[in-house]
């Protein structure tokens, strides 16, 4: 089986089966953070396919300086920024389907209501707090990988997680589970 | 260990980031400190509470649609370099007719620069004609056109 990194030399030399391949083996990760920072299914479909489109496109000037999943956080992390950036946040609720043997009506409506506040008090966090937070929660990075994808310190991320908490607690009160 | 410290070590702690020795010293710190050992409660429970939100699966057709616009990409990026490169040599073609064009121009003007000075232009023509006072030779004698004539033509003293 081919290394990450040699699929992306194949990549860069046009390869596309070889960009087919590194789409399947991250598209898990890349849909995750999109889908948990935007709360959208469509948007977040979006933002993940150009995470993939503007890796494809940079491929000729790769250089393996690092993991290809810590490149890929990265380009998710600055597609993010320029999203946050570009877009208020759509509060707008996200139901996706409810997938077979789900929960009866009374226990889905309380897992709902748990989900739609975390949605919520999420995506009122401030953009780097919370992206913090979907890396670290959602896809279970390392403090010092989340350093590496923000471009910032191990102690900046710390403190970004802190604030995180700090500012989702009083939120989500009432929800916690002891 | 201060509880600030210890606080802080907590998120790595439980991701299992620590070293055995820090890991050990945080431990020590929080059998004895209650407020960190809350602190210690509260991050679980909001990790937990994090970690129930669903994640939908990947879209059915996420990755179909997501080759298509790279192959759409591809190929625009292709018909872009190809009408990079026509461009470019269009422009050494321009290039060159533009040197042919001064060269040729350059011999032209420098064919005439070099070539013999013409001798001046002699009148060998009557005055009276190049002028078109041809029909003032009719003139009477010792009339004021008779007199012109006679001033301007070369015939003058024949």
């Amino acid at each position: 089986m081919r290394s990450d990194r040699e699929l992306m030399q194949a990549t860069a030399e046009g390869d596309m089966e070889a960009f087919g391949e590194l789409v399947r083996r991250h598209q898990a990760s890349a849909w995750r953070i999109a889908y948990h920072y935007v709360a959208d299914q469509a948007k977040a479909e979006d933002l993940a396919q150009d995470a993939f489109l503007k890796i494809l496109e940079a491929a000729p000037r790769y250089r393996p300086t690092a993991r290809f999943a810590t490149y890929l956080y990265r380009v998710i992390a600055n597609l993010c920024t320029d999203w946050h950036r570009k877009r208020r946040p759509d509060y707008a609720a996200d139901v996706s389907p409810r997938p077979d043997g789900a929960p009866r009506p009374e226990e889905r409506l309380e897992a709902e209501e748990r989900e739609c506040a975390v949605r919520e008090a999420l995506q009122a966090l401030p953009h780097r707090q919370r992206l913090a937070v979907v890396l670290r929660y959602y896809e279970q990075l390392p403090l010092a990988d989340i350093a590496e994808a923000m471009d910032t310190t191990y102690k900046a991320v710390e403190r970004l997680l802190a604030r995180a908490r700090k500012s989702l607690e009083p939120r989500l009160d009432g929800f916690f589970q002891e | 260990m201060r509880c600030r410290k210890a606080q802080r070590k907590l998120e790595a702690m439980l991701g299992g980031e620590l070293s055995r020795r820090e890991h050990e010293r945080v431990d020590k710190h929080l059998a004895r400190c209650a407020e960190c050992a809350a602190a210690l409660r509260r991050l679980r429970r909001m990790r937990t509470l994090l970690a129930a939100r669903r994640t939908p699966p990947v879209p059915d057709g996420f990755q179909a649609r997501l080759l298509s616009r790279a192959r759409e990409r591809t190929e625009q990026r292709s018909g872009l370099d190809k009408t990079l490169r026509r461009f470019g040599r269009l422009r050494w073609a321009a290039a060159a007719a533009g040197i042919a064009l001064a060269l040729a121009v350059g011999v032209l003007v420098g064919r005439d620069m070099m070539r013999p000075a013409e001798p001046p232009l002699t009148v060998d023509t009557d005055p009276a004609l190049l002028y078109g006072a041809d029909y003032l030779t009719e003139a009477p004698a010792g009339s004021l056109a008779g007199a012109y004539v006679d001033l301007v033509s070369t015939r003058q003293g024949e």
